[in-house]
C-alpha cells in the first residue's frame, strides 16, 4: 500500500509555499517561491517542484492557507481552507511545544500569537500600515540597489549604530537617502533598518503584549540575520529561528489535517491542475447599496464557483470544501 | 427638499421614519463604493473617522450631481464624538453650494429635540409634530434593536438559519414601511410569534462572544456586521448590548451608575461610547464569556480611546479580546481571517478547559 501523505499550500501576497508531510510528521519536500502577481502559475510551479516526492504516495490530504487561501483551495479541490494564525500556530508547537510567543512577518502583514502550555492565547496583525512587513525590506532593498537576501550579511557586517525612522516606509525612506548622503556605510544603513522594523513591529503589533521566551520568527523575513538580532536586542531575549521557518503556514495546513486524520482526499491530480485553465474574476454586485465584491472563479470558460457577498444571493455548490466537512471525515 | 443622513443601517430606518411622520423623506443615498470613499477621504479633514468619510463622499457627490436642495440631519444625542455632531463643520465645508443646509436633530431633552427640529423644518414646527416624530423614531430604534439582537441569537440556536434571515428580512421592511406606534406594536406581537415558531438545535452553542464598539458599526445590518453575524451560523452566540438605542437615551442619570462601575478603567471625563461598551465588556466577564470583540470605525475617537482600557479588561480577566478597526468596507479577507483565527484560539482554551 502506498504511504500517504499530507500537502500544505500557502498563499500570501508576496510568496507561495508548498510543502509535503509524511505519516512521521516529517517534511519530505518543500518550497517557496514569489507569486508575482500570478497566483495559479505560483501554485503550479509549486506543486510541480514537489511533484517527485508524491510519486508512488496516495495524497490523504490537501490544506491551503494564506490571503489566497479560498482561491488555492477552489483551484486544488482542498480538503481545508484555513486562517494562516492557526497555521502558524499548529507547526511552531509542533516543532516547540514549550514555545510561549511566536513572531511572523510575511510580505505585507505580520502578526504576533502568544501561546501558554501549548495552545494560543492571544493573537495581533498589523493594522494599516506595513512599515513592520517584508514589503518594508523589499523597499529598502531596491532603495540601496542591493538584492533582498542579502540585507541579512549586510546588517552582520554592521560596525557602527545608525538610527533610522521606522514609524512610516516613507519617512525611512527619506531617513535612508539621508543617511546615504551623509557617508554612512550601506551595512550601518542597512542594520539600522531592521532595528527600526523591529522597533516598529513591536510598538505595533506588539503593543501591549506580554512577550515571554521562547520566542520564535518565522516567516520569510525570519532569513535575515539583521532582523532576528534586532528583535533579540529589543527584547533581551534570545529569539529562535525554527526549521522551515519559510514554510510553516503550509506546514500547519498539512498537519491540521493530518492531525484530524484526514485519510481520504478531494485534491485533483497535479496533471489535471497544471491543465486546468483557472483564473479568477471579480465585480461589484449591483443588487442593493452595499454593492459587495464578489470574486467569480472560472474554469476552462466555465463559472464554477462564486465567494463573497453578504447576503445568499452568491452562495451555491462550491469546490471550497468546508473545515466542518473534513472535521467529520 | 431632499433630506439626507448617515447611511448606517438602523438608525437610517428609523430617521427615516422620524422624517415621515413629519410628511417628509430620506433621500436614497448614492451606492457606497471606491469613488465615495476616496471623494469623501479627498474633502474630509485627515481626523474624521472612516464612516464619517464615507457619509462626506455621500454628500459630496449629490451636490456635485446637481443636488441644490440637500439638507443634512447630523446625529443626536449627547455623543462627545467627532462625526456624531458635524452640522458646522459641513456647513462650512460645503459652503459653495447654496441649496446645502446641515442640522443636527436629537437634543437631551424634548426642549433641544424640538429646537434642533425647527431649525431643520422652519418654526412651524409643533411640539405634538415633535412628540410624534420621535415616538416613531424611539419605537422604530428599539424595534429594529430587538429584531438585530434576536436575530443574531437565533441564527446560532435555530436549526434552519435561512429561515432566520427571510424573518430577519421581512421584519426590516415591515419596520420601514410602518406609519406609527400601533403597527410596529403589532410587527413585534408578529416578528415574536414567527421566530417562537422556530425549531431550535438541542445542543448549547459551541462559544460565546461579547460585542463592543462602535454603535453605527453595530447598527449596520447588511454590511460589516454581517460577515460579524456569518459566525452565528456556526454554532457561536453572539452578544451585543450596545447600539444606536443606547446613544439616544443617554441621560445623565443612565449614565452615572455605569461611570460608577467603570471606575477603576475609564479616565475622567469619558464618552458616552466608552461608558457603555466598558460597562458592557465588564457584564461579559462576568457572566463568563469566551472572549470579547470589539468593533470601531477606524479613526473614532471614543473608540480608539477605549482600546487599551478593553485591553486591561480582558488581561485582568484573562479573557481573550479580538479589536478590530473597520476602515474599508471592501478587505474582507483580513476582517474574516481575524475572525477565524480568533475563533480557532477560542475553541482551543474551551477544548483544553481554560474556560468550559
Amino acid at each position: 500500500m502506498r504511504s500517504p501523505v499530507w500537502i500544505g499550500i500557502d498563499v500570501g501576497s508576496i510568496t507561495c509555499k508548498v510543502l509535503v508531510l509524511d505519516q512521521r510528521e516529517q517534511v519530505l519536500a518543500s518550497t517557496y517561491r514569489r507569486t508575482r502577481g500570478r497566483v495559479v502559475d505560483a501554485v503550479k510551479d509549486g506543486l510541480a517542484a514537489v511533484a517527485e516526492v508524491l510519486d508512488g504516495r496516495r495524497v490523504a490530504g490537501c490544506g491551503t492557507t494564506g490571503s489566497a487561501r479560498r482561491f488555492v483551495g477552489a483551484l486544488v479541490h482542498a480538503d481545508l481552507v484555513t486562517n494562516e494564525i492557526t497555521a502558524h500556530a499548529r507547526a511552531a508547537l509542533a516543532l516547540h511545544p514549550d514555545a510561549r510567543t511566536l513572531i511572523e512577518i510575511g510580505g505585507e502583514d505580520s502578526k504576533i500569537v502568544l501561546l501558554h502550555d501549548g495552545v494560543p492565547t492571544d493573537f495581533a496583525m498589523n493594522t494599516v500600515c506595513a512599515a513592520g512587513t517584508g514589503a518594508f525590506l523589499d523597499q529598502l532593498a531596491g532603495r540601496l540597489g542591493v538584492p533582498v537576501e542579502d540585507l541579512g550579511r549586510l546588517a552582520s557586517a554592521s560596525t557602527e549604530e545608525v538610527a533610522i525612522a521606522g514609524r512610516c516606509t516613507v519617512f525611512a525612506e527619506s531617513d535612508i537617502i539621508f543617511k546615504q548622503q551623509t557617508g554612512h556605510r550601506i551595512e550601518d544603513i542597512v542594520a539600522g533598518a531592521c532595528r527600526a522594523l523591529a522597533r516598529n513591529y513591536l510598538n505595533d503589533v506588539g503593543k501591549g503584549k506580554p512577550i515571554e521566551p521562547p520566542v520564535l520568527f518565522l516567516g520569510g523575513v525570519a532569513a535575515n540575520a539583521g532582523i532576528r538580532d534586532a528583535f533579540s536586542t529589543a527584547l533581551g531575549l534570545p529569539v529562535t529561528v525554527p526549521t522551515h521557518y519559510s514554510v510553516m503556514g503550509a506546514f500547519g495546513a498539512a498537519l491540521i489535517l493530518k492531525r484530524r486524520g484526514a485519510s481520504e482526499s478531494t485534491m485533483r491530480p497535479l496533471d489535471e491542475i497544471r491543465a486546468s485553465d483557472f483564473r479568477a474574476e471579480t465585480f461589484l454586485c449591483s443588487h442593493c447599496a452595499n454593492a459587495c465584491e464578489i470574486v467569480r472563479f472560472v474554469e476552462d470558460g466555465t463559472v464554477i464557483a462564486h465567494l463573497g457577498g453578504r447576503c445568499e444571493r452568491w452562495t451555491g455548490p462550491s469546490p471550497i470544501p468546508s473545515q466542518a466537512r473534513v472535521a467529520a471525515a | 427638499m431632499n433630506h439626507f443622513t448617515f447611511s448606517w443601517g438602523n438608525n437610517y430606518i428609523a430617521v427615516r421614519g422620524l422624517l415621515r411622520s413629519l410628511g417628509h423623506d430620506l433621500a436614497t443615498p448614492p451606492r457606497i463604493g471606491p469613488a465615495i470613499a476616496e471623494r469623501g477621504i479627498a474633502c474630509a479633514h485627515p481626523f474624521l473617522c472612516f464612516s464619517g468619510k464615507l457619509v462626506l463622499g455621500q454628500i459630496a457627490a449629490q451636490l456635485e450631481g446637481g443636488e441644490r436642495r440637500l439638507a443634512f440631519m447630523s446625529s443626536l444625542g449627547p455623543e462627545a464624538c467627532r462625526c456624531a455632531d458635524t452640522s458646522d463643520y459641513l456647513r462650512s465645508l460645503f459652503a459653495e453650494y447654496d441649496g446645502f443646509s446641515a442640522h443636527r436633530f436629537g437634543g437631551g431633552s424634548f426642549g433641544g429635540a424640538l429646537e434642533n427640529l425647527r431649525s431643520h423644518f422652519g418654526p412651524q414646527v409643533r411640539r405634538s409634530q415633535c412628540f410624534r416624530a420621535y415616538a416613531a423614531f424611539m419605537g422604530k430604534v428599539d424595534l429594529l434593536h430587538k429584531v438585530d439582537k434576536q436575530c443574531a441569537r437565533l441564527r446560532c440556536l435555530a436549526t434552519e438559519p435561512s429561515r432566520v434571515r427571510a424573518i430577519e428580512r421581512e421584519a426590516l421592511d415591515r419596520i420601514d414601511r410602518a406609519p406609527g406606534p400601533f403597527a410596529l406594536w403589532r410587527i413585534s406581537r408578529w416578528f415574536d410569534r414567527a421566530t417562537a415558531r422556530l425549531p431550535l438545535r438541542r445542543e448549547p452553542p459551541s462559544l460565546r462572544i461579547g460585542i463592543v464598539g462602535g454603535e453605527h458599526i453595530l447598527s449596520e445590518l447588511d454590511s460589516i456586521m454581517a460577515v460579524i453575524k456569518g459566525m452565528a451560523e456556526r454554532g457561536i452566540l453572539l452578544d451585543w448590548r450596545s447600539g444606536f438605542r443606547m446613544l439616544a437615551r443617554s441621560s445623565e442619570k443612565t449614565l452615572a451608575p455605569l461611570k460608577e462601575r467603570c471606575r477603576d478603567y475609564l479616565h475622567e471625563a469619558p464618552s458616552t461610547s466608552e461608558i457603555f461598551s466598558c460597562a458592557h465588556a465588564l457584564d461579559f466577564v462576568s457572566e463568563t464569556y469566551d472572549g470579547l470583540l470589539h468593533i470601531y470605525a477606524f479613526g473614532c475617537m471614543p473608540q480608539t480611546a477605549l482600546k487599551p482600557v478593553l485591553q486591561r479588561i480582558a488581561a485582568d480577566a484573562q479573557m481573550p479580546l479580538l479589536s478590530l478597526a473597520i476602515g474599508d468596507r471592501f478587505a474582507e479577507e483580513g476582517l474574516e481571517g481575524r475572525l477565524e483565527a480568533f475563533i480557532d484560539l477560542l475553541d482551543a482554551r474551551r477544548n483544553q478547559g481554560v474556560n468550559p
